[in-house]
């Protein structure tokens, strides 16, 4: 693990209220919390776009397999 | 708020569509795009045929689809807008979008995204096709 530092920019009317907030909560861990989300995503949205990009799907097949889903979906409505 | 049609899913998988990448943006945008949950159980249902016509396997299709539902697109179950569906189908020019619709009766007439320029029809809740939506959530 290597350690980095990072600095914020809040609004003047906000300081007092974050100086306030970073007593009770460990901003650290927010902050971990978050940028290991976003690294989530980002991973998700790489390993989608890598699927899709083996793919031989055909906007034709695309929109006859959408229908298919669609008369299916329509019947466990009941429709 | 947007409610996704399964065409505009479905061609989420398609090589070098733009759909996908418009997912994201909006993702990154803080749009919340919302689906029936039946459509993703119909999905999978429906594995080895999406699995044929790709050329991918069942594996990457069920990962493609679950992870889509899982982090950019939020399921709703049935009983949550089950009580418009009978308006819905008054309004959706086809029978079997009427889900669509209740969905979006739902969501205070969310707009709906569909690859179906049928839909635009009726004009008592807005639909927009893939360039619309780039203009609509200023994506361009």
């Amino acid at each position: 693990m290597k350690e980095v530092e990072f600095k914020f920019e809040v609004p003047e009317e906000y300081v007092e209220e974050v100086k306030r907030l970073a007593k009770n909560i460990l901003l650290e861990e927010l902050l971990s919390k978050s940028l290991e989300h976003c690294a989530r995503v980002e991973l998700k949205k790489k390993l989608l776009k890598a699927i899709a990009s083996d793919s031989k799907l055909t906007e034709k097949k695309a929109f006859e397999l959408s229908e298919m889903i669609k008369e299916g979906v329509a019947k466990k409505h009941g429709l | 708020m947007l409610v996704v049609d399964t065409n505009v899913l479905i061609a989420g998988i398609i090589n070098k569509s733009e759909v996908l990448d418009t997912i994201f943006k909006l993702y990154d945008k803080g749009i919340s795009l919302f689906s029936p949950e039946l459509v993703l159980k119909e999905i999978k249902s429906k594995l080895s045929v999406i699995s044929k016509y790709s050329e991918l396997s069942e594996a990457a299709v069920l990962f493609f689809v679950s992870t889509l539902f899982s982090e950019f697109i939020k399921p709703i179950p049935k009983e949550e807008y089950d009580k418009f569906l009978d308006e819905a189908k008054k309004v959706s020019p086809h029978l079997k979008d009427a889900p669509l619709f209740a969905l979006s009766l739902t969501l205070d007439k969310a707009p709906i995204w569909s690859r179906e320029p049928k839909l635009k029809k009726q004009k008592f809740i807005k639909v927009l096709d893939d360039k619309d939506v780039k203009e609509f959530f200023e994506l361009m």
